[in-house]
């Protein structure tokens, strides 16, 4: 509630190499309630440069939160994942492994490296909607997430 | 009349079958329960007399009530026809008068003159004129004076008809307006008749009533009157319509009753009015034919006589128009020059109602009267008509005999005296009847005294016996022919002698005088003597000497009856001789002898037999014959015993043992006859005994002998025989033999029954052990075709019984001994089997020849040394041959190995060896046999099967991956198709054409059904590649498991679930929930009634068979297999929901287990689906199988 006494649009990092997800993650934020400025990151290099602020993302906003695929290009999710638990800066922002696996090692793993949540991707597109727009009410409305002036303070 | 009549039947009748009645009570033989043929006359005629008055006074009445009620109908009728007639002829003339005041009026007769004019004015056709504004125009101006005058007189319709019939003005316009009457459509009518008519005459004319089209068919009426011009040419017509309602009011002004009709008649024969008030068709449609109506036409409408106001001949009984018999009157009458009739009708029925009910109070007066009238009848019929039966029932019996009957009716009057008069005349009768009795019966005593003595007297005369009687004087009182002829003597000779004076003294005091005094006491005697007859010379006569008395008080004298009994006496001293003649050949006879009563007790024996049987005479005699005979005889003994008691025989004879006093059996030989009196009675056996005690040892002997040598025969195993070497026949065989041959053989030929063979064997061996070469032995080996069985034979000659040399054979079975032989030299060879053996003393390898055929050295070039065999082994496998082969040798192990011998350059073979080491008693080897075989085709052949298995497993396995990969990433794909178009239809549906809504409904379903086929093809491939280990499963827990999660499928459906306690099995616990889970939602799904589902699990061969069994829809068995194939289904979608996985993953899930599925329906009878489980043995619970995939599926995640 706080934030959005803020009247700051949050940030949000999506992390999927598939346009389709991209897509319908756009169009589920957008019924949502709360504002929000997507940033899309096509594979999990990108997703690093922009977190780390690098090469032509050195002025990317550092996002309130992440959606991250597990299956990328390049760099892979459960890399991405490893990488910003271990930055000191970045393991407080909240990542949602938004997958279609639905493997037991997956989910195991991605807890493992202290995921903050494990969602299986609906295949109906209700569900899937209102899977984003419960992960958008709980992550953005509900939970109480660390002020972002105060951190970098 | 006819009423009368009626009654008078009626009357008839009843006493009729009164009578009839009567006749039956009488008939049936009782005493009449009324009255007898006179009393039943007498009270017929009473009742006769009491009713025939009442009779004719009800016929009378009935009479007169019926003709004063036809006076009064006539009368009525008359008046109220009357009546009716002077109404319609007043209705009409007033009409009458009116038209004809209108004809004369100038407006008519100008607005008709305007009406022709234009109409010829206007070139238009008459009806278009009739429709025209200008003909609205006129008639809105002119009609109003005879639109009124409709109306003041209530016509139907007023017409103006120009001269040539053209009908130019109607006031209520239908369809004749605009019409040519005399030409037009309707020139048949009637109106049209009268229009006719009306121009020739210049009278007023009345049509007649019709059934007028224009009007829609209602009855109608018209009067024309012509319109003159002031000069008196016709210048046209003026007509009125008349409805018929007002005739038919007048018509209904008087009715009697409903069955009253009162109608006005036409000329047709038709009604001007209704006949019955709610029936309007009948006018003017049906004729009414009866009697008067026809007789009416043929007087009044075709002679076409004058017409006056007429009654037809008063009143009169018809059938009337309905078919009811009616009372009716017709009345003639003149309606506006038209004749016609005004008819009254009434039913009869209703008519004469009155008279009816008289009828039936006349007939209940005469039925009541004639049941008062009854008793009093049959009272005093039955006082006259009692007594006469009763004294005619007395004579009967009086005249049957029975003269004690007395008639007992006591009545003063002339019945009483005829009585009185009656008793005394049988009282009379009864006493003469008495006394003649009585005479006659003493004169039949006396008759019959009479004859009896004469009859004593003829026997007495007749008898041969001599017969006389002496008083107590010795006095001969009587004596009969015989005695006085045997005594020579003349009657008068001897009557009133005395029996001295007859027989001198000293006769009379020897014989005579003793005898007679005892009989003088009341005793007989009696005696025999021989005497000397004059005639017969000497005789033996026997005396008896009887008392006589009279009355049995005082003896009288006494009666001499002699009898001579000289043949008697002479016969029993022959017999006497004879006895003793048998007595001596019966003691002295040097075989036994003995009678025997028939129950066995011995009546006599002689000393032989008491010799042979060792008793003494007395001994024996206290004896039976049962006693002393050997029990083992007694049975056939017996038999022909009862058999001679029985007649069957006379005679028999068999060898048989008795016991002797020293307890010894002593063999006889015994014959026995049965003597019988003369009237066939068995009296006594006569038993001939012969000892044959010793003949029976020495037989004995034999037979033991003989005996022991054939049970020592029959306990050996092999066959033996002996048989005739001349004849070939078998004079004894062993049981063996008759087991292997045949059971009848003894007697046939040896050839026959051994061989099959009609002649001697061409291989006999009779010449090898007869004649010179007697006495020995001689074996031999022989296979018998007919038993396929091989035997060795030893023959040889013996001495049979009869001193005869005989061939004696001992055959025994070598069958098996000579089939393994063959056995081991067919497999050596079909192996190609070499075999080889160590010769311990020159430590040297023999080898036969396959065997050097195998490693491939020529024939007998093998050097037979240790080391040269192995040399021919792959280096590679020497090693572990030369040890097996060594231990084998040195008797430490028997060996079996398999090893190369390298044959040449190019080949190699697999040589597989076994060998065993035979040791002597201290253990030591003595001598090692082995057998070499080729087994490389076998080894290569089982390599490259095993190659096979692996590449079909593996090839199985990546299937299975192929099926999980294929739909797992097939999802994602369809899962963007599926959203996208999803979304399409979210946010475009409705916006875009019908076409494009319909089209992306049709991808929509099409994705939808996709993922469901997906899912599908999972959960299938899942079954084997994600399935667990198999570990012990309770089956209930289960099963209460998969019931809880169909639990609102269940409750939906009301199914009822029955299920046995379950097993334990080794299985995927989850796997064993979907089968369950299947079966039982598809059980619920494919029923139409309330389901009842059985489930249950049973033992068998190792595995349990479940078993779901349902109540629904069943299954037709031609589609048993393709319910089991993947997404096949044999029901449409819109029928039973599913996309036909179910029982493909139940299938799977089964085989994964080892088990079997399957199942037994019909179409409409339910189904029952069963599955194997193997149960929970050793071995399958460690061999579980399913844990290897479960690493290769994480590789396929990603």
């Amino acid at each position: 509630m706080s934030i959005i006494k803020d009247l700051r649009p949050i940030d949000v990092l999506l992390v999927e190499d598939n346009p389709g997800d991209v897509r319908l993650t756009e169009e589920a934020l957008k019924i949502g309630k709360v504002a929000n400025n997507l940033v899309v990151a096509q594979d999990g290099l990108e997703a690093l440069d922009i977190l780390h602020q690098r090469g032509k993302f050195k002025d990317a906003m550092v996002p309130d939160m992440i959606l991250l695929d597990l299956n990328l290009p390049k760099v892979d999710g459960r890399e991405v994942l490893r990488d910003i638990k271990k930055d000191e800066d970045l393991k407080r922002i909240p990542v949602i492994v938004l997958t279609t696996s639905q493997n037991e090692q997956d989910i195991l793993k991605a807890y493992g490296l202290h995921a903050n949540c494990y969602i299986t991707k609906p295949v109906d597109l209700d569900d899937f909607i209102n899977a984003v727009r419960m992960i958008e009410n709980f992550w953005l409305s509900i939970v109480r997430l660390p002020n972002k002036a105060a951190e970098r303070e | 009349m006819p009423s009368a009549i009626f009654i008078k039947n009626g009357v008839l009748e009843l006493l009729g079958k009164f009578k009839n009645k009567l006749n039956i009570v009488g008939m049936a033989g009782v005493r009449p329960f009324l009255l007898s043929g006179l009393g039943r006359t007498i009270l017929i005629w009473l009742l006769f007399m009491t009713l025939i008055p009442i009779t004719i006074v009800g016929i009378l009445s009935y009479q007169n009530a019926r003709e004063i009620l036809h006076q009064n109908f006539e009368e009525q009728f008359i008046a109220t026809s009357n009546l009716k007639s002077r109404i319609i002829e007043q209705y009409f003339s007033q009409i009458i008068i009116s038209l004809n005041q209108q004809v004369k009026v100038h407006s008519n007769a100008s607005f008709l003159e305007n009406l022709r004019h234009f109409y010829r004015e206007g070139n238009k056709s008459l009806g278009d004129f009739v429709n025209s504004d200008r003909w609205k125009k006129m008639c809105a101006g002119q009609a109003n004076d005879l639109k009124a005058w409709k109306e003041a007189w209530g016509f139907y319709d007023v017409f103006l008809i120009d001269v040539d019939g053209n009908i130019l003005f109607t006031v209520t316009g239908e369809r004749d307006l605009g019409v040519n009457l005399l030409h037009g459509e309707f020139k048949q009518t009637h109106f049209a008749y009268a229009l006719r008519k009306a121009r020739s005459s210049g009278q007023t004319i009345f049509s007649d009533y019709e059934l007028y089209e224009p009007s829609g068919g209602k009855p109608a009426g018209f009067l024309v009157s012509r319109i003159d011009d002031e000069s008196g040419r016709p210048a046209g017509f003026l007509a009125v319509q008349l409805g018929i309602d007002r005739i038919d009011s007048i018509m209904h002004r008087t009715r009697l009753s409903d069955k009253h009709k009162s109608y006005l008649l036409g000329k047709d024969l038709r009604t001007r009015s209704r006949l019955v008030l709610d029936d309007k068709n009948v006018m003017l449609r049906d004729t009414i034919i009866t009697e008067k109506t026809l007789n009416w036409h043929r007087n009044h409408v075709e002679d076409n006589s004058e017409f006056s106001h007429s009654q037809e001949n008063g009143i009169s009984i018809y059938s009337g128009p309905n078919g009811k018999t009616v009372l009716g009157f017709h009345n003639n009458i003149s309606v506006a020059g038209i004749p016609m009739a005004i008819v009254e009708e009434i039913e009869v029925e209703e008519a004469f109602s009155a008279t009816n009910k008289l009828k039936y109070s006349i007939l209940t007066l005469l039925a009541i009267t004639c049941l008062v009238a009854l008793f009093p009848a049959f009272m005093i019929a039955r006082r006259i008509t009692d007594p006469i039966q009763r004294l005619t029932g007395s004579a009967r019996l009086i005249g049957q005999g029975l003269l004690d009957h007395r008639t007992g009716i006591e009545r003063n009057d002339e019945i009483g005296q005829l009585s009185k008069s009656f008793d005394i005349m049988a009282k009379n009768l009864k006493r003469i009847t008495a006394s003649r009795d009585e005479l006659e019966k003493e004169i039949s005593i006396r008759q019959a005294t009479e004859e009896s003595l004469k009859q004593y007297e003829y026997i007495v005369s007749s008898a041969s016996d001599m017969l006389a009687l002496l008083d107590k004087n010795y006095v001969f009182k009587t004596a009969n022919p015989s005695y006085l002829k045997a005594f020579g003597l003349g009657s008068g000779n001897i009557l009133n002698k005395t029996a001295l004076e007859v027989f001198g003294k000293d006769y009379f005091e020897r014989t005579i005088k003793p005898h007679a005094s005892k009989c003088m006491q009341g005793e007989s005697t009696e005696y025999q003597e021989w005497l000397e007859f004059p005639d017969k010379g000497k005789r033996f006569i026997s005396f008896s000497f009887y008392p006589y008395s009279v009355n049995e008080s005082e003896i009288k004298g006494f009666v001499i009856n002699g009898r001579d009994i000289t043949g008697w006496k002479n016969s029993q001293e022959q017999m006497k001789e004879s006895e003793m003649l048998f007595r001596s050949v019966f003691e002295r006879a040097a075989i036994g002898v003995a009678r025997v009563a028939p129950d066995g007790s011995w009546l006599d024996v002689n000393e032989r037999f008491c010799e042979i049987v060792g008793y003494s005479k007395n001994e024996l005699l206290s004896k039976t014959f049962l006693a002393i005979s050997h029990p083992q005889d007694l049975k056939t003994e017996m038999e022909y015993v009862n058999q001679m008691l029985n007649g069957e025989i006379n005679t028999h004879s068999m060898e048989k043992r008795f016991i002797s006093k020293q307890d010894d059996s002593i063999w006889v030989n015994l014959s026995i006859s049965l003597v019988r009196d003369i009237a066939g009675k068995p009296l006594y056996f006569i038993s001939i005994i012969e000892d044959i005690s010793n003949r029976k040892e020495a037989e004995r002997a034999i037979q033991i002998e003989r005996e022991t040598l054939s049970a020592v025969f029959d306990g050996v195993e092999d066959i033996i025989y002996i048989a005739d070497p001349e004849t070939y026949r078998l004079l004894h065989v062993n049981d063996a033999f008759k087991k292997t041959f045949s059971e009848e053989a003894v007697g046939r030929k040896c050839h026959e029954v051994i061989y099959g063979k009609s002649e001697p064997c061409e291989f006999c061996t009779n010449n090898k052990i007869f004649g010179r070469k007697s006495g020995k032995t001689h074996v031999w080996e022989v296979r018998n075709e007919v038993t396929g069985k091989w035997y060795r034979c030893s023959d040889k000659a013996v001495t049979w019984i009869n001193g005869k040399q005989v061939r004696f054979e001992l055959a025994s079975d070598i069958t098996e001994l000579k089939l393994s032989e063959q056995r081991l030299k067919l497999a050596l060879d079909a192996q190609q089997a070499g075999i080889w053996f160590w010769d311990r003393e020159s430590r040297e390898i023999r080898w036969d020849r396959r065997m050097e055929n195998m490693i491939g050295i020529p024939d007998g070039d093998f050097d037979s040394t240790y080391e040269s065999w192995l040399g021919k082994i792959h280096p590679a496998d020497r090693m572990d041959a030369k040890k097996a082969l060594d231990d084998t040798i040195g008797g430490r192990s028997d060996c079996d190995i398999v090893y190369r011998v390298v044959r040449d350059e190019n080949t190699e073979l697999y040589i597989q060896t076994q060998s065993l080491t035979m040791k002597d008693m201290q253990g030591k080897p003595t001598l090692t046999v082995g057998i070499c075989l080729d087994v490389t085709e076998k080894i290569n052949s089982r390599k490259e099967l095993e190659l096979t298995l692996e590449r079909l497993n593996q090839s199985n396995e990546e299937l299975e991956q192929f099926a999980y990969v294929a739909s797992h990433d097939l999802q994602e794909p369809l899962r963007m198709v599926g959203s996208f178009v999803q979304l399409l239809q979210k946010r475009y549906e409705g916006r875009l054409d019908n076409d494009a809504d319909e089209f992306i409904a049709y991808a929509v379903d099409g994705a939808n059904r996709m993922k469901q086929m997906i899912n599908d093809l999972l959960t299938f491939s899942r079954v084997g590649t994600r399935g667990k280990e198999f570990k012990p499963v309770d089956c209930n827990r289960v099963m209460h498991g998969v019931l809880t999660d169909l639990r609102n499928l269940i409750q939906d459906s009301d199914a009822e679930i029955q299920c046995d306690k379950l097993p334990t099995i080794i299985a995927d616990s989850a796997q064993i929930a979907q089968l369950f889970q299947n079966l039982i939602s598809n059980a619920i799904k494919y029923c139409e009634r309330t389901p009842q589902i059985n489930i249950v699990a049973e033992k068998s061969d190792g595995d349990w068979i479940f078993s779901v069994e349902d109540n629904g829809i069943g299954v037709d068995p031609k589609y048993f297999d393709q319910i089991f194939i993947i997404f096949r289904r044999l029901h449409g979608k819109s029928s039973y929901a599913g996309s036909g996985i179910g029982l493909s993953v139940c299938k799977k899930i089964v085989n994964r287990h080892g088990g079997r599925l399957w199942v037994e329906s019909s179409l409409g009878e339910g189904s029952r689906f069963y599955f194997t489980i193997p149960m929970a043995t050793e071995d399958n619970a460690q061999n579980t199988n399913a844990s290897s995939i479960e690493e290769k599926e994480n590789t396929c995640q990603s």
